[in-house]
């Protein structure tokens, strides 16, 4: 019997929380902005100082000071802080062991396991509750090809009456918005922008670095159309139809590397916006669900933000190491093989 | 139907449409996936890994779907 008092007595509490989590906590959508904000009155050399950048370099110094306290005193046998960097560093060092070769592993590493943390800090960055809401109140000024964005249909109600909106007791003059201090760089697309940049960038380098400048025949692939004017593979010149069909198997072989090529920019366009899409739009349905149900219903969807935050930067990591991999292999190999 | 109406209409249906098939491969994938750890446990950390790239591969399309939702939004 004292069970089924403990459900209603649950069921009561739940649903009063919830009447006055809708009475109380009017919860006004804030406009969405895709750019990062610039903080007011900060400027470096000209240029805006957005949130996004002051969260990144939040992030970089929580990092360092993580490295730093895990590090101090080292012990044979690892106790806390140490123990759990360890654990994480081991688990990731095995994974990319068993993608990439034991020579090339080391090297990798630096690179992609730097970026795992760098993004996994970024994303849960903007998940910790409440900082959203600490910023400085500013003019909403409308710009220019924005005054139709920001979705529309979710903040029109409120635009539309704004003497029925009611004022929350500690947010800003009706007209202002709060500019927050804090942004999870993750939802600043330059960001994500940057880090492709540097994660494809550097599947070049490690490329030139295994198979010389012969990396790049991958891209610009002419030695088949060359070698149908040669002999063919037992020695002997081709006759003109021979030697055309083997011009059009070396056009094939460069139109395919071509086509290599462009998915090298590809993958930058790819990088940078699955995470800025993923966690951007983790955000947004976050407050979306803020408004529609305030204090109860956002809490299993940010358990749901914290594991795609973790996962999204496992599939950079992931990513970013089996381009790299695939790029320090030389696919001539088991062509030259299966020739022979 | 005047110029911003068709615009939002576009985005909707370029991300809603733009997401039916990646929406179909990922559950392929996953399905292929875990009947694989189901007849072989002992290798589920490869096949893991291996699920998580082909997931990210068929993500990318949603992904330039959201790329042209956005541009329809916002620079268009």
């Amino acid at each position: 019997m004292s069970k089924l008092y403990k459900t209603i007595a649950a069921i009561v509490l739940t649903l009063a929380l919830l009447v006055a989590g809708g009475i109380i906590l009017r919860f006004v959508l804030p406009p969405v902005s895709v750019r990062a904000e610039a903080l007011p009155g900060v400027t470096i050399a000209g240029v805006s100082f957005t949130n996004a950048f002051l969260t990144a370099l939040v992030v970089d110094v929580v990092l360092v000071i993580l490295a730093f306290f895990g590090t101090r005193k080292m012990q044979l046998v690892p106790t806390g802080l140490q123990n759990l960097l360890e654990w994480i560093i081991e688990a990731l060092y095995n994974l990319t062991e068993s993608v990439a070769t034991a020579k090339w592993a080391p090297r990798f590493f630096a690179i992609v396991a730097t970026i795992f943390f760098y993004v996994l800090f970024s994303n849960w960055f903007g998940l910790v509750p409440g900082l959203a809401a600490v910023g400085v109140c500013e003019e909403h000024h409308i710009e220019e090809g924005e005054e139709h964005a920001a979705f529309p249909g979710l903040a029109a109600p409120l635009l539309d009456h704004p003497e029925e909106t009611p004022r929350p007791p500690l947010g800003c003059q009706s007209g202002e918005v709060i500019v927050p201090i804090f942004r999870s760089p993750s939802t600043d697309l330059n960001n994500n922008f940057a880090l492709a940049l540097v994660s494809v960038g550097m599947t070049q380098v490690f490329g030139v670095m295994a198979l010389g400048i012969g990396y790049f025949t991958k891209f610009f692939n002419v030695k088949g159309m060359i070698r149908a004017f040669g002999a063919d593979e037992h020695g002997q010149r081709r006759g003109c139809a021979g030697m055309l069909g083997a011009f059009m198997f070396g056009a094939i072989d460069f139109f395919v590397g071509i086509l290599e090529l462009i998915s090298e920019f590809a993958k930058i366009i790819s990088f940078s916006f699955r995470l800025f899409g993923n966690i951007f739009a983790g955000e947004v349905m976050l407050l979306v669900l803020a408004s529609l149900l305030p204090l109860i219903l956002t809490i299993p969807f940010l358990g749901l933000e914290v594991f795609v935050g973790l996962i999204q930067a496992f599939i950079f990591f992931i990513l970013t190491l089996a381009f790299f991999s695939i790029a320090t292999i030389s696919h001539d190999h088991g062509e030259e093989h299966h020739q022979n | 139907m005047d110029a911003e109406s068709v615009k939002l209409l576009a985005a909707g249906l370029a991300i809603g449409l733009g997401a039916l098939g990646p929406g179909i491969g990922i559950g392929i994938l996953a399905w292929g996936a875990l009947q694989a750890i189901g007849r072989n446990p002992e290798a589920s950390g490869d096949i893991q890994t291996n699920m998580f790239i082909g997931i990210a591969f068929a993500e990318a399309i949603a992904i330039y779907a959201l790329v042209v939702a956005l541009i329809l939004l916002f620079v268009v």
